[in-house]
C-alpha cells in the first residue's frame, strides 16, 4: 500500500509538471499579454519596458525554468490583471467552486445511481425507458444551453430562483442542477447497464436459488458489483465537472469561482492567472484519480495494490 | 389445493420458452415424486430439459420461460405460488449448481454469503450464524474454517469452493437437496470426493436428493432411483440397478453404451448418432425415432406413453429391450 501510494504520487507530480509545461507554452503562443495590458497609443519603449518588468523578454526556456522552480514553492507569479499573487486570487475563488462542484456532483451521483438501479431492475419497462430517455437528454444537451433555458424558465418565468450571482442557497440551486445533469445521465446509463449485467450473472441466479431475498440481491450483491463501474465513471465525472463543467456553468451564472475567474483571465490575457487556475485544477484531478483507484480495492477484493503496481 | 403425501410431487409439468423462432417445449409433461430421504437421479443429455426441471423444482423459471401446465407441490403446497416458494427456497429445499466458482459473488466473503441465508430463514443473529457457518465448513472437510470465512471465492480451489456451496446449501437444515451437475466443472479426482461428500451427507442427514446429471457414472452409487429424460420427457424410470443392468428403453441402453467403464474392455465408446430433436417442432411419434436402432414405422407416427412395468419401473417405448414384449402385438419382437 505504501509503495503503491508513493509510486502513484510520483506519477501525479510528473503529470502536474507536464500539464504546467504545456499550458506555459500554449499561453505564450496564443497572444501577447503586453499588447492587451497597454493602451493603444503605447510606444515601442513602453512595450519593451513592460516586457522587461514581466520578464517576458528573456528566452522562453529560461522563463520556463524560473517558472517551474517558483511553482514548486507554490509561487505562480502576480496576476497581470489583479496585480497581486495569482495563487491568492485562485485560493480566494476556490471555495465557491468547491461548493458548487460538491452540490452538483452529489446531485448528479445520487440521482444517477437511483435512476440507474431502478431502471436496471426491470429493463424494458416503462420506468426504464423513461430513465434511458432522460439519461440521454442529460448527456447530450449542452450545458450552456440548459443553463440559459433554466434561467428563462425558472428565474425569469417562474421567479423561483435568482438569475445569477451568489449569496444564499437559492443562488446555488440552478447552477448545481445544471452542472449535475450530464452526471445524472452518464451515471444512470452506466449504473443501469452494470445492474442488468450483475442481475444476470450465475451467482445472482444461484443466490436466488439459495434463498437470498430479492432486496438483498439488489442492494448488496448486484449494487456492490455495479458500484465498481459506477465509481470509475463517477471519478471521471468529477474531473469533468471540475475541469470543464464548472467553467461553463460558472460563466453562465456569474458564479464567483475559479471557472469564472479562468474565463475572465483568458479574456484579459492574464497568462499568469490562467496558469495558476490550471495548476490548482491539475492537482485536484490527479488527487481524485488516486482516490478512485484506492476506492476500487475497497470494493473489489480481487484488485490488490501489489498486483496493480 | 391438491394434497400430496410426497415431499416433492411434480405433475404433468410443461415448461416453455418462447423464442423468436418459435416456442421451445423444454419440459413436456413430466411427472415424478420424491419422498423423504430418497435419492433420485434425473439423467439426460444437454438440452433434455434437466436443468429447467431442477430450477422448476425450486419454483424458479427465468423469463422468458414459463410454466405452461402442471403442478409442482412441495409437501402439498404449490411452488407455483411465489410467496410459498420464497419461504421454502434455501430453507426446506436448497440447491448446489454446476460451476462452484460462478455460484457465489466474487466480491463478498464466504462468511457473508453463508450467513445471509441463515439470518433470513433461521431465527439467529449474525454472530451465531458465523459460528454455525464455521461448523458447517468443518463438516464438509474445510480446515481452518475461522480464517476461511473471511476469504473470497477466488481464494478457494474448485473442489473446495463446491464444498463451501454444499455447506451453504445445508445451512438451514433443508429436507431436500437439488444438485444440478454438481461435479461437471471439477476435475476427475475432485468429482469423486464431492460425490462421496454429497452421498454421505445425504445418508447422515436423511436428506432427499435430486441429482441432475448427464453422466451415468455419477449416478452409480449416489442414487437409488433413476429417471432418464429425453427431449423434455421421462422415457424410462426405475431403480438405478434395474436401469443399469436391464435397460428397456433404447436411449437408456445407448447412454449406458456411451459411458466409459473400467470393468469392460472396449476399444472405443459408443456415441449416440444424431442430435436431440428440435424442441420447437415436436411432432407426433417417439422423439428418439431418428436416432433409434430399433425404430419401426409405428415409432414415427405414434408417441409411446410411459407404461409401468413391475414395481416402480416404467418405460415409454414400442420396442423395449431386454426380454420385454412390445405392447403392440403386430410389431412384437422383444429383444432379449
Amino acid at each position: 500500500m505504501g509503495r503503491y501510494l508513493l509510486k502513484r504520487l510520483s506519477q501525479a507530480v510528473l503529470v502536474v509538471i507536464s500539464v504546467m509545461v504545456v499550458v506555459f507554452v500554449v499561453t505564450r503562443l496564443i497572444g501577447d499579454p503586453v499588447a492587451v495590458m497597454l493602451p493603444l497609443e503605447a510606444t515601442e519603449e513602453n512595450r519593451a519596458l513592460l516586457e522587461a518588468q514581466l520578464g517576458l523578454d528573456r528566452p522562453i526556456l529560461a522563463q520556463l525554468g524560473d517558472y517551474v522552480v517558483d511553482a514548486v514553492r507554490f509561487d505562480l507569479g502576480d496576476s497581470l490583471w489583479q496585480r497581486r499573487p495569482a495563487m491568492d486570487v485562485v485560493l480566494e475563488r476556490l471555495p465557491p467552486t468547491l461548493l458548487l462542484v460538491a452540490a452538483g456532483f452529489a446531485f448528479g451521483v445520487l440521482l444517477g445511481v437511483v435512476i440507474g438501479v431502478v431502471s436496471g431492475m426491470r429493463p424494458g419497462g416503462w420506468v426504464d425507458r423513461a430513465a434511458v430517455t432522460f439519461g440521454l437528454l442529460g448527456v447530450s444537451l449542452p450545458q450552456f444551453w440548459i443553463g440559459l433555458v433554466f434561467i428563462v424558465f425558472f428565474s425569469v418565468g417562474l421567479g423561483w430562483f435568482p438569475t445569477s450571482g451568489s449569496g444564499g442557497i437559492e443562488y446555488l440551486v440552478l447552477p448545481a442542477v445544471v452542472l449535475g445533469l450530464p452526471v445524472v445521465g452518464r451515471i444512470a446509463l452506466v449504473t443501469r447497464s452494470s445492474m442488468i449485467d450483475e442481475l444476470n450473472t450465475q451467482h445472482v441466479k444461484d443466490a436466488t436459488a439459495r434463498g437470498v431475498s430479492r432486496t438483498r440481491i439488489v442492494m448488496v450483491h448486484a449494487m456492490k458489483g455495479a458500484g465498481i463501474a459506477t465509481i470509475t465513471i463517477a471519478g471521471w465525472e468529477l474531473i469533468g465537472v471540475l475541469a470543464g463543467g464548472a467553467v461553463v456553468v460558472e460563466t453562465v451564472y456569474a458564479w464567483p469561482g475559479i471557472g469564472f475567474t479562468a474565463m475572465q483571465a483568458i479574456e484579459r490575457h492574464d497568462i499568469i492567472l490562467v496558469q495558476a487556475v490550471v495548476f490548482v485544477v491539475a492537482i485536484m484531478v490527479v488527487t481524485i484519480n488516486i482516490i478512485v483507484d484506492i476506492t476500487y480495492t475497497m470494493l473489489d477484493p480481487r484488485v490488490k495494490f501489489d498486483r496493480v503496481s | 389445493m391438491n394434497r400430496s403425501d410426497h415431499l416433492l410431487e411434480i405433475r404433468n409439468l410443461e415448461v416453455v420458452f418462447p423464442t423468436r423462432e418459435g416456442t421451445v417445449q423444454a419440459v413436456r409433461g413430466v411427472s415424478f415424486t420424491v419422498d423423504a430421504g430418497e435419492s433420485l437421479a434425473v439423467v439426460g443429455e444437454s438440452g433434455s430439459g434437466k436443468s429447467t426441471l431442477a430450477r422448476a423444482a425450486l419454483g424458479l423459471i427465468e423469463l422468458p420461460g414459463r410454466i405452461a401446465g402442471g403442478e409442482i407441490l412441495w409437501r402439498g403446497r404449490s411452488l407455483l405460488d411465489k410467496r410459498v416458494a420464497r419461504r421454502i427456497r434455501g430453507r426446506e429445499i436448497s440447491m448446489v449448481s454446476q460451476d462452484p466458482m460462478a455460484s457465489m459473488s466474487p466480491i463478498l466473503t464466504i462468511g457473508t454469503q453463508m450467513t445471509e441465508v441463515m439470518t433470513r430463514h433461521l431465527d439467529i443473529g449474525r454472530r451465531e450464524a458465523f459460528t454455525r457457518a464455521g461448523d458447517l465448513l468443518e463438516k464438509v472437510g474445510i480446515p481452518d474454517p475461522g480464517r476461511r470465512l473471511g476469504q473470497y471465492p477466488f481464494e478457494f480451489s474448485g473442489g473446495m469452493q463446491q464444498r463451501v456451496v454444499i455447506a451453504t446449501a445445508l445451512s438451514c437444515d433443508p429436507m431436500m437437496l437439488i444438485a444440478d451437475e454438481p461435479t461437471t466443472a471439477l476435475d476427475v479426482t475432485t468429482q469423486a470426493q464431492i460425490l462421496e461428500l454429497i452421498s454421505s451427507l445425504q445418508k447422515d442427514l436423511g436428506l432427499a436428493l435430486l441429482l441432475i446429471t448427464h453422466d451415468l457414472g455419477v449416478v452409480a452409487g449416489a442414487c437409488d432411483l433413476l429417471k432418464v429424460l429425453y427431449a423434455g420427457e421421462i422415457v424410462e424410470s426405475g431403480t438405478a440397478d434395474q436401469l443399469f443392468h436391464r435397460p428397456h428403453h433404447p436411449y437408456t441402453a445407448a447412454l449406458l453404451g456411451s459411458t466409459p467403464r473400467l470393468d469392460v474392455k472396449a476399444d472405443r465408446l459408443m456415441a449416440i448418432e444424431g442430435h436431440p430433436p428440435d424442441l420447437r417442432h415436436v411432432g407426433g411419434g417417439c422423439t428418439f425415432t431418428p436416432r433409434c436402432p430399433h425404430a419401426t414405422t409405428r415409432c414415427a407416427s405414434a408417441s409411446p406413453v410411459l407404461q409401468p412395468s413391475g414395481v416402480g419401473r416404467a418405460y415409454a417405448c414400442w420396442n423395449p429391450l431386454n426380454g420385454l414384449q412390445g405392447r403392440d402385438p403386430s410389431h412384437g419382437g422383444g429383444r432379449a
